[in-house]
């Protein structure tokens, strides 16, 4: 009898993980999208395929997420993915009653390939892998006259889905205190829940070159533009009390060794006092400083330990799931208001020589939410680097002041929207 | 990179159906207690009538979610009935055949479906475990009513005694391992 048996697998939630389902709302998703752009028209049929084919190897993403009585957790999901052209604004709330369960949905709309994930599911880092894999399957069954099999089988990464969060923090380490509330970006809404996208298309080589002369990287040059953008078009407040924060997430597997698969990120917060940053050298001079005193590893240490041994405390384990939401959603409408927006850049994709000639560019957005009404992000692939703001913010004066910025800087740049500016606006 | 993002239409699908019916409920309930109140003050008919509002819109509510399985519906049903009758015990002046008849017999079926789910899937009972144990903690909060007094040990009480127990015992020979599982998936910290 028991051989016939089907148990269902399950396992607890990372560390990070933890926190988004009790928070998340249609209002705050947590969701972020990874796209491709292909150089042909995306064909369902083989969308599908290429999707289910990139499940079997990332199986540990085959998950729904059920309630237990102190915690939510992953059960394995044996239901069909669904996959449909894309219908609505990006990183929308993913509602596990229309998306058969899963944490993530792919759509995709004519050379697009999208993929929105919950957070609770993994990282960007890792989404990526898991996207770049069902992007090689979607080209490697579009074309298999081109593509011999095994090709990628050498390159094969290993994964696990440890929480390396409870591997890697200090118990004896106490987290970071936080200082004074930031100043929150003010402005009309977009209506219909829309969501407004800019993406900022920037030449990479010119955009290095910049950075290289103020000797900070990329990020930080981009952080600083956005420092920079946000206090020109938005900062409106007259005694100049409230910082600008920055919240800059942090890949935690450049410091530790992991191979999870789960989420392994931590943040730093850059934390712009804008009565003594003038001008957009002192901005990029304090970033600059900023971040090499965050990002060293003790003080990543420290975040990371400090959050671990908050979900880890006996006394909010043991609280019913029920009231761990409803305390953790009202300390939540607090805690938001100690970030101005997140600038999240995942970095370089790295694509096989091979499947380059039929992919245009990629692109990374993140659901903006009441409080943090602009997020940003970006990555880069082949000689672009593209910014993207997400905003539920009816002008666009940070992404115009931003964009002016680089023109004027000499920096290479294109404009691309999502249309609702226009279709709303004008 | 052109065309990248579709044209979004009906942006904001907003359960229109549901906001009319929820109105049109209120209104309702409204005009019932100024009737009631018009009418006759002494039985407050109007409250059984919003009860049996509110439990329509509880199970309406619940039997259009996707992913419910059986066990779950059996649960809610459990309580919302249950709530119901004694409600409408409470409003036409308290006579105790809701915990002393109606609640037992409830309990009774509700026992009686899980034990049928246990013996007809016990190859897929994962799926209702955890209902089983649900179903158990509701009745043997139910059996305290009896142990403490608030009304007479009767037969029913003694016949769901027995079944909830056969239930249990019957669900961990046939089905133990998912039971446990299922313990430890929803309880742990």
């Amino acid at each position: 009898m028991n051989s016939e048996k089907k148990i269902n697998k399950w396992r607890k939630l990372d560390n990070s993980a933890k926190i988004f389902p009790i928070i998340s709302n249609k209002r705050f998703s947590s969701v972020f999208r990874l796209s491709a752009i292909l150089k042909e028209e995306i064909k369902k049929e083989i969308l599908i395929k290429a999707t289910n084919n990139a499940l079997e190897k990332f199986s540990d993403f085959k998950v729904v997420l059920k309630k237990g009585v102190f915690w939510y957790y992953f059960e394995e999901n044996t239901k069909p993915i669904f996959i449909e052209e894309e219908n609505t604004y990006p990183c929308k709330y993913i509602d596990k009653n229309i998306n058969n369960g899963y944490l993530f949905r792919v759509t995709y709309f004519k050379n697009k390939i999208n993929l929105d994930v919950f957070h609770s599911l993994t990282d960007g880092n890792n989404a990526m892998q898991f996207f770049k894999e069902i992007v090689y399957e979607y080209i490697e069954l579009s074309h298999p006259e081109k593509f011999e099999i095994g090709l990628r089988t050498d390159r094969k990464q290993r994964y696990n889905i440890e929480d390396s969060y409870i591997k890697n923090y200090d118990k004896k380490l106490k987290g970071n205190i936080k200082s004074k509330k930031a100043y929150i970006l003010k402005g009309k809404k977009l209506p219909l829940d829309a969501i407004g996208v800019t993406h900022q298309i920037i030449n990479l080589e010119e955009l290095k070159k910049k950075a290289t002369q103020k000797s900070v990287t990329i990020t930080q040059y981009l952080t600083s533009v956005l420092i920079y953008a946000i206090n020109k078009a938005n900062y409106l407040e007259k005694d100049k009390k409230k910082p600008i924060k920055i919240c800059v997430p942090v890949n935690l597997k450049k410091y530790f060794p992991s191979e999870t698969l789960s989420n392994f990120f931590s943040y730093i917060t850059v934390n712009a006092n804008m009565k003594k940053l003038v001008n957009f050298d002192d901005i990029v001079e304090f970033v600059k400083k900023d971040f090499e005193k965050k990002l060293q590893k003790e003080e990543i240490i420290k975040t990371m330990s400090g959050n671990v041994k908050l979900g880890n405390n006996l006394f909010i384990r043991i609280i019913p799931l029920f009231l761990k939401k409803f305390t953790v959603n009202i300390s939540y409408i607090e805690i938001r208001k100690y970030t101005t927006t997140t600038y999240s850049n995942i970095g370089r994709i790295g694509i096989i020589q091979e499947y380059k000639e039929y992919i245009e560019n990629f692109l990374m957005l993140i659901a903006p939410e009441r409080v943090e009404k602009i997020k940003c992000s970006s990555c880069s692939y082949e000689n672009n680097i593209i910014f993207t703001f997400t905003s539920i913010l009816s002008d666009t004066k940070i992404e115009k002041e931003f964009y002016e910025f680089l023109k004027h800087n000499e920096i290479g740049v294109k404009i691309e929207t999502n249309g609702v500016y226009e279709e709303f606006i004008s | 990179m052109k065309n990248l993002y579709p044209k979004i239409s009906n942006v904001k699908r907003s359960n229109k159906v549901i906001n009319i019916l929820n109105i049109i409920s209120i209104v309702i309930s409204i005009i019932l207690i100024i009737i009631n109140y018009l009418i006759n003050k002494e039985i407050l008919w109007s409250l059984i009538c919003i009860l049996g509002i509110i439990y329509v819109w509880i199970t309406t509510i619940y039997s259009i979610k996707k992913n419910v399985n059986i066990g779950s519906h059996v649960i809610i049903q459990v309580i919302c009935i249950s709530a119901l009758v004694l409600g409408i015990d409470y409003i036409i002046s308290y006579k105790g055949w809701s915990l002393k008849i109606a609640i037992p017999i409830i309990l009774i079926v509700a026992n009686v479906t899980m034990l049928l789910l246990t013996i007809v899937s016990h190859k897929r009972y994962y799926k209702y475990a955890l209902n089983q144990i649900k179903i158990f903690i509701i009745t043997a909060i139910i059996l305290l009513i009896p142990v403490i007094k608030l009304i007479k040990f009767n037969i029913l009480y003694m016949i769901l005694a027995i079944i909830a127990l056969i239930s249990l015992i019957l669900a961990f020979t046939l089905c133990g391992r998912d039971l446990i599982s299922e313990i430890k998936k929803n309880f742990h910290i």
